[in-house]
């Protein structure tokens, strides 16, 4: 299988915190990956790092074989890769249509010459895309009013927009309800079906457990375990990671 | 009172309301509070007196020179927005305002304190402008703006500036090259306000550092602020309403810093939006009556 985004020994520390500490991880085209460990594990750090918001202190990022490391976010952005917040962050003066646009815009943005173009002539595009969201009844409505599901749904919008090969969502299923998530996970089996590769860092196990086709497992920054659900859930490293063996921490959920 | 009169208040109006939609384009779309856009205002100013005095450019020869060099240098001056943001940035905009007044007048090359006079009147059709003739050319000038600023308004570049200046960080990740897009703010912002400057300065014949204070910049974002932000029409509004008032009572003239400042405390904390910006009482209301009237369906809540 292809590998659509591989990184080797991804390191990223802050100070004397290994945040990620030699990180070796591919990501297959056309698949589900979860990327899942206790808090602190690193797993948005690594999102962080994919999407050039933090510069790796060690280590490579290519995407389709090429290196990505060390670009700016928004270069990130136009070479494929789109990602949602964890903590949604609309643009809440904006309307629902008009946040889309803005992602739509991405195509537009570098060369100065097609700044002066009209953006309400990608209406039609964008209205597409909130309809496969479910947010085409909503369109005209401040971003900012939207209850958490269905932002959460217009940050996947936004990212979709983006027009990625590569999309990463940041804890997609926080704070939802057992419905919303059920709707999540056919929405985001309609973005693999339309041909994007979805990674997402999750605390849910179950959510994780039943939609992800490919597991890795991170704890303090390392990988500890790879591969399908069931052989992940039975890990012995794991479960000591997640329940704790001396410490005897909080496992998440 | 004489035509005359109504004039000068209408030519001082019309180039008032240039500045504002131009820091309309700063501090309403790209969300970069300014307190020293008349920094832009006195750029454009002196540039357009000093290349017709010393260098013997016509009024129409310079305004070229002047929205060049007022963009060039707005984006100079917009290079520290790139390093801080939100209160951090108003201040050294305040900083800036007092650096450029401090330029002209501490170098003899633009006058020092003397200033620049002797300004001339642009020439039209072989003659000099008249009161009306002036007050035709700013109103000319204010339709110009007024048309080029909606147009950008429905473009790329002010979605990107929007969403830039609400969220830099998710900004980022549409694609947006934030840098760039502040630069563009920056630019595109004081390129307008110079067209105000040089308006101004050949409509009063002579330029001071004095006309470009700290002052001066409290009153464009009070008018804004007054308005609208994020709006043309608040922004001429609040142009209009601003330089009006002092003209109806002229016993504010001489307070007229305490009422600027006053607008500003409690617009901004009883309505931020302005009297005509997006989701303010006065527009929703008149949003409702327009529904109302064309007898279409009233949505609730779509505030």
């Amino acid at each position: 299988m292809t590998k659509l985004l591989e990184t080797k020994d991804l390191c990223k520390y802050f100070g004397g915190l290994r945040a990620v500490d030699g990180v070796d991880m591919g990501i297959d085209e056309g698949r589900i990956l979860g990327i899942i460990g206790p808090n602190g594990a690193g797993k948005t750090t690594v999102f962080n790092l994919i999407m050039g918001y933090y510069k790796p202190t060690r280590g490579e990022i290519k995407l389709n074989g090429e290196r990505i490391d060390g670009l700016e976010p928004h270069r990130i952005v136009r070479k494929g890769i789109a990602r949602t917040f964890q903590i949604v962050r609309p643009f809440t003066g904006l309307s629902v249509l008009e946040n889309v646009l803005v992602a739509y815009g991405h195509r537009y943005y570098a060369r100065s010459g097609s700044l002066w173009g009209r953006y309400g002539r990608a209406s039609h595009e964008a209205l597409e895309i909130l309809g496969f969201t479910g947010l085409a009844r909503r369109k005209d409505l401040p971003a900012s009013t939207l209850p958490i599901g269905f932002q959460r749904r217009l940050e996947i919008a936004r990212g979709l927009a983006l027009n990625p090969a590569l999309l990463l969502l940041d804890e997609p299923a926080a704070g939802l309800t057992e419905v919303e998530i059920a709707e999540l996970k056919g929405l985001i089996r309609n973005i693999v079906e339309a041909g994007i590769t979805v990674t997402l860092v999750e605390h849910r196990m179950s959510f994780v457990m039943d939609i992800c086709e490919n597991i890795i497992v991170l704890d303090q920054g390392k990988r500890i375990a790879e591969g399908d659900p069931e052989t992940v859930a039975n890990d012995p490293e794991v479960i000591e990671a997640y329940l704790g063996s001396k410490e005897g921490e909080d496992a998440e959920d | 009172m004489a035509i005359g009169y109504y004039l000068t208040v209408g030519v001082f109006m019309g180039i008032f309301s240039i500045l504002t939609i131009s820091l309309n384009i700063l501090t309403g779309y790209a969300k970069q509070v300014s307190l020293g856009h008349a920094a832009f205002f006195g750029i454009g100013a002196y540039t357009s007196a000093m290349l017709t005095t010393n260098y013997g450019l016509t009024f129409w020869q310079a305004l070229p020179c002047v929205i060049i060099i007022t963009a060039f240098i707005g984006t100079l001056l917009g290079l520290p927005s790139l390093r801080v943001s939100h209160d951090f940035l108003v201040l050294s905009t305040i900083g800036l305002n007092f650096i450029v007044g401090g330029v002209f007048r501490y170098f003899s090359f633009f006058g020092g304190s003397m200033g620049i006079i002797g300004v001339p009147p642009p020439r039209m059709f072989g003659s000099p402008l008249g009161n009306m003739g002036y007050f035709l050319l700013t109103l000319a000038f204010l339709i110009l703006t007024i048309l080029t600023s909606y147009y950008f308004s429905k473009t790329w570049g002010r979605l990107a500036m929007e969403a830039m200046g609400e969220d830099e960080i998710a900004a980022k990740s549409m694609g947006i090259n934030v840098p760039k897009f502040k630069t563009y703010a920056f630019a595109l912002s004081s390129a307008y306000a110079g067209i105000a400057g040089a308006l101004w300065a050949h409509y009063v014949g002579s330029v001071f550092p004095g006309n470009f204070s700290f002052d001066r910049s409290v009153a464009i974002l009070s008018m804004l602020v007054f308005g609208g932000m994020g709006t043309i029409r608040g922004a001429l509004l609040g142009a209009f309403l601003l330089r009006l008032f002092p003209e109806l009572f002229r016993f504010i003239q001489d307070y007229r810093m305490l009422v600027y400042g006053g607008i500003l405390v409690v617009m901004i904390r009883f309505q931020p939006m302005g009297l005509l910006g997006k989701g303010s009482v006065l527009w929703n209301g008149l949003e409702w009556f327009a529904r109302k009237i064309r007898g279409g369906p009233i949505q609730e809540g779509t505030t």
